[in-house]
């Protein structure tokens, strides 16, 4: 069992479920950036829980695609894949040692759901101090290019 | 109140002699055009604001004049309401976000040269020139 804000394993594969779903995506076509922009809401909750701001993904190992829908009831949404390891290398390259996905525990009741062992979340999307704002989109677009269509 | 009837760009109609002889291109296209054609319907929902979806609409239509065959872009709503135009392949990267007041931050990203361009700051009041300049080389390979 995975702990709390523990890094994936290398091989591991994510998914994402995207909402509000884009109201026009191309077949086959690669994610906005805006698709993996932390809200203002996983701003505020990094804050409260004073952790580092993660964005919601699941872990495959973990997790159905099914079940990760569960979670989201009602709430339209397309999913994609990550490869962890190529997150990983996006952050090498990009020299941003806080890109990385870890585990993220969620609270009860949810934590007793099934699949609920699966999330995860990534770090290093939000905008650092100082950091220049096209910059930040530039790694928002670069992550959003590694995601592909799940099936 | 009076809705306007649907209608497809004329570039469009050019692009596409007919339906059923459609391409997956083809096909993404005319289902583009149909949503921003009716992205004012969506404003009463609560989905975007008026102003966003006059500056959508603009926009696309400002690139349609420029480059008849574009690379089609996502465009959808992000949870903290902005609204976004985001042209995201391999080698480059074109987008803009747009206020619920209708000001935009744009973003520009060319690999091969570097090349960063962009609203650093707050957003602005429209998209520059400069945006349609580099929408040009959104032309479909």
């Amino acid at each position: 069992m995975s702990q709390h804000g523990q890094a994936l394993t290398a091989g591991a594969v994510v998914f994402r479920l995207v909402r509000p779903i884009p109201d026009f995506l191309p077949q086959g076509g690669p994610l906005s950036g805006n698709a993996f922009r932390p809200s203002k809401g996983d701003v505020e909750q990094a804050a409260e829980r004073q952790q580092p701001v993660r964005v919601s993904v699941w872990d495959r190992a973990h997790t159905t695609t099914a079940q990760g829908m569960a979670f989201r009831a009602g709430v339209e949404v397309v999913v994609f894949d990550l490869q962890v390891d190529d997150v990983c290398q996006l952050g090498a390259n990009l020299g941003e040692p806080r890109l990385r996905v870890v585990h993220d525990e969620l609270d009860e009741p949810e934590r007793s759901r099934p699949g609920a062992e699966g999330h995860s979340g990534i770090e290093g999307l939000d905008q650092a101090p100082g950091e220049p704002k096209l910059a930040w989109k530039e790694r928002l677009r670069k992550l959003a290019l590694l995601a592909r269509s799940a099936p | 109140m009076t809705q306007p009837a649907h209608r497809f760009s004329a570039t469009y109609l050019r692009v596409l002699p007919s339906p059923f002889a459609a391409t997956p291109y083809e096909q993404d296209m005319l289902r583009l055009e149909s949503i921003v054609a009716r992205l004012h319907e969506r404003v009463t929902e609560g989905h975007l604001t008026a102003e966003q979806a006059r500056v959508v609409r603009s926009l696309w239509e400002q690139v349609l004049r420029l480059e008849p065959r574009p690379r089609l872009p996502v465009i959808g709503k992000h949870e903290d309401g902005f609204f976004y135009v985001s042209w995201n392949y391999p080698g480059m990267g074109l987008s803009a976000d747009i206020e619920a007041d209708g000001r935009v931050s744009w973003f520009f990203k060319d690999d091969t040269t570097g090349v960063l361009l962009g609203t650093e700051g707050e957003p602005e009041p429209t998209l520059p020139p400069l945006f349609f300049t580099l929408a040009r080389l959104l032309r479909q390979p």
